[in-house]
């Protein structure tokens, strides 16, 4: 697992990534100060809109790194050399890669918590703090198990340009049009997701159609599976160079 | 099989090994072992089955059939990820992270077999294979000799019982090459055994005890240089005499019925070898002339595999 540390920490791409999340978050506080909304309701939403995409797209790209960074650089044979038992470069991957993710979305968490604290006290608005923490810390668990399903889909792709697709056409397009069969979109992953993170945040809208949080969670964890296995078995049984 | 004094498992050890990628066959039925602390050369031209061979060896490729055993160890068996980490390879290309320096290339391979080298030692391995004053620039802005630097450097960081490489020379220049092969050669006296692949009929020459010759996925000979020397038809003697006895010498030496005997600049030429060269000798002194010379011919390497191999091609070159 201390080689995927390195990985992470000497590489470019994922410091590039937590970059990228973070002056997101930057900008949309400034953002908000420049223009502020009417309460503390309009912050939060916001904020929390921004960061959870800023930290879903992030975990998209980080999970789809992190399992075709081998394929795409040559150096599976190294990392297969100096671990054979490819189950545990897996979980090493992966318990990287959930680590990382969860800390980007804390990370991104506590500074846009931060930076709404701090423009609506120069604005004079009254702020429930712990909505807001409950709000941001929400959409943590989504990102990671995007993460995963990226991850996923990496393996089974073996390309990041093919799992970044895939996983945005997923998470991202998909629901869009499968709203059009609301049968159907009921039980798509978005939905359970999405359900998830407004449980979590606690912020159910009267009269609301939403999955029990533990249907929702079991909902992610599914698809999550049922998302991961395919890649995870190919890696296993294939010939690698 | 090539086979060294010691009764312990080889490191390397392949056991009928056949690997099939769908109706293709690549690797029919291989077996040889690699005797400890020796440097083995595996020989044959491209596309023969060599990278193939050293995939399997490694667990990258399942065999079809047949079992490739690493330091006792084949894939499937409880201990074969450990077997593995001892092992340093290079196949075909260095696998190396191009944006990193090679001192973070070779710290990223230390953490992920759990070897013990500090940075010190990182460094000594580095400055030894030639890449001192580079060490901390990306290895994608190296030339491909470098990163071929690198890449041996990362075989045989930490403390490897087994060391594979592929093409070890490849895009190195002359001197360069020299001194990797210097390095390849020290490697049996640190207890390394070692498997050099490669198309190169000089860097077998150079560097290996042992060759084990592969053509279209089947083993062709083996054994030491000199033995698969013997096995081309290529050999002989060349003989001097006086040149008044030489039309004489031509006459004793045909009638002798040793195949066929020629004249070239001088010299008489036979073609095939005799076991007891004092038999020559004999013959023409029974006749009253006397040697002033006589040479076995032995044929070269490269005469040998291009025999063996029914002319298929091997670089006779380095860097050819």
């Amino acid at each position: 697992m201390n080689a995927e540390f390195l990985k992470l920490r000497l590489l470019s791409l994922p410091r590039w990534t937590a970059v990228a999340v973070l002056a997101g978050v930057v900008v949309t506080g400034a953002m908000l100060d420049v223009f502020p909304r009417d309460d503390g309701a309009g912050f939060i939403s916001v904020m929390s809109t921004v960061t959870s995409l800023l930290t879903e797209v992030a975990a998209i790209v980080l999970g789809s790194w992190a399992a075709t960074l081998e394929f795409g650089s040559g150096t599976l044979q190294r990392t297969l050399t100096a671990q054979a038992d490819r189950t545990r470069v897996l979980l090493a991957k992966l318990t990287v890669l959930v680590l990382a993710v969860a800390a980007l979305a804390l990370a991104a968490a506590a500074a846009a918590g931060g930076l709404v604290d701090v423009v609506t006290r120069q604005q004079g608005i009254d702020l429930d703090r712990g909505d807001l923490a409950q709000v941001l810390l929400a959409n943590v668990p989504a990102a990671i198990t995007v993460s995963v399903i990226a991850f996923g889909l990496g393996l089974l792709t073996r390309s990041i340009g093919g799992a970044l697709t895939v996983t945005l056409t997923f998470v991202l397009v998909l629901p869009g049009i499968l709203v059009l069969v609301p049968d159907v979109s009921r039980y798509v992953y978005a939905t359970f997701e999405g359900d998830m993170t407004t449980r979590l945040a606690g912020d159910v809208a009267p009269g609301a159609e939403v999955h029990s949080l533990p249907v929702a969670v079991l909902g992610v964890l599914v698809w999550a599976v049922v998302l991961l296995v395919p890649g995870w078995l190919r890696f296993l049984r294939d010939d690698l160079k | 099989m090539v086979t060294a004094g010691s009764s312990a498992a080889p490191p390397i050890e392949f056991e009928q090994v056949t690997k099939r990628f769908g109706k293709r066959t690549v690797l029919s039925d291989l077996s040889f072992s690699v005797p400890e602390g020796t440097v083995v050369g595996m020989l044959g031209p491209n596309g023969s089955g060599k990278s193939t061979a050293m995939r399997v060896l490694l667990g990258l490729y399942s065999a079809t059939s047949g079992r490739a055993r690493v330091l006792g160890k084949a894939k499937g068996d409880r201990g074969f990820a450990d077997a593995v980490k001892r092992v340093g390879t290079i196949i075909e290309a260095p696998p190396l992270y191009k944006r990193l320096s090679p001192i973070d290339n070779l710290r990223i391979r230390v953490a992920a077999t759990g070897y013990s080298a500090d940075d010190a030692e990182v460094r000594g391995l580095l400055n030894r294979v030639g890449l001192a004053g580079r060490l901390d620039d990306p290895v994608g802005d190296f030339s491909l000799g470098m990163r071929q630097r690198v890449g041996i450097a990362l075989a045989l960081v930490g403390d490897p019982k087994i060391v594979v490489l592929d093409e070890p020379t490849n895009g190195l220049d002359p001197a360069g090459s020299v001194e990797i092969r210097n390095l390849i050669k020290e490697l049996p006296g640190r207890g390394i055994t070692t498997l050099v692949c490669t198309h190169r009929l000089t860097e077998i020459e150079s560097t290996c005890d042992y060759a084990v010759l592969m053509q279209k996925g089947h083993l062709v000979a083996q054994g030491t240089l000199d033995e698969i020397r013997s096995r081309s038809t290529v050999g002989g003697h060349r003989i001097q005499v006086a040149p008044d006895s030489l039309e004489r010498a031509v006459a004793t030496l045909t009638g002798l019925g040793l195949g066929q005997v020629s004249v070239d600049d001088g010299d008489i030429v036979l073609a095939r070898t005799v076991d007891d060269p004092a038999e020559l000798t004999r013959a023409l002194a029974q006749q009253g002339i006397y040697l002033r010379g006589l040479q076995n011919q032995h044929a070269s390497l490269e005469e040998a595999f291009l025999e063996i191999t029914g002319g298929d091609h091997a670089e006779s070159e380095a860097g050819s």
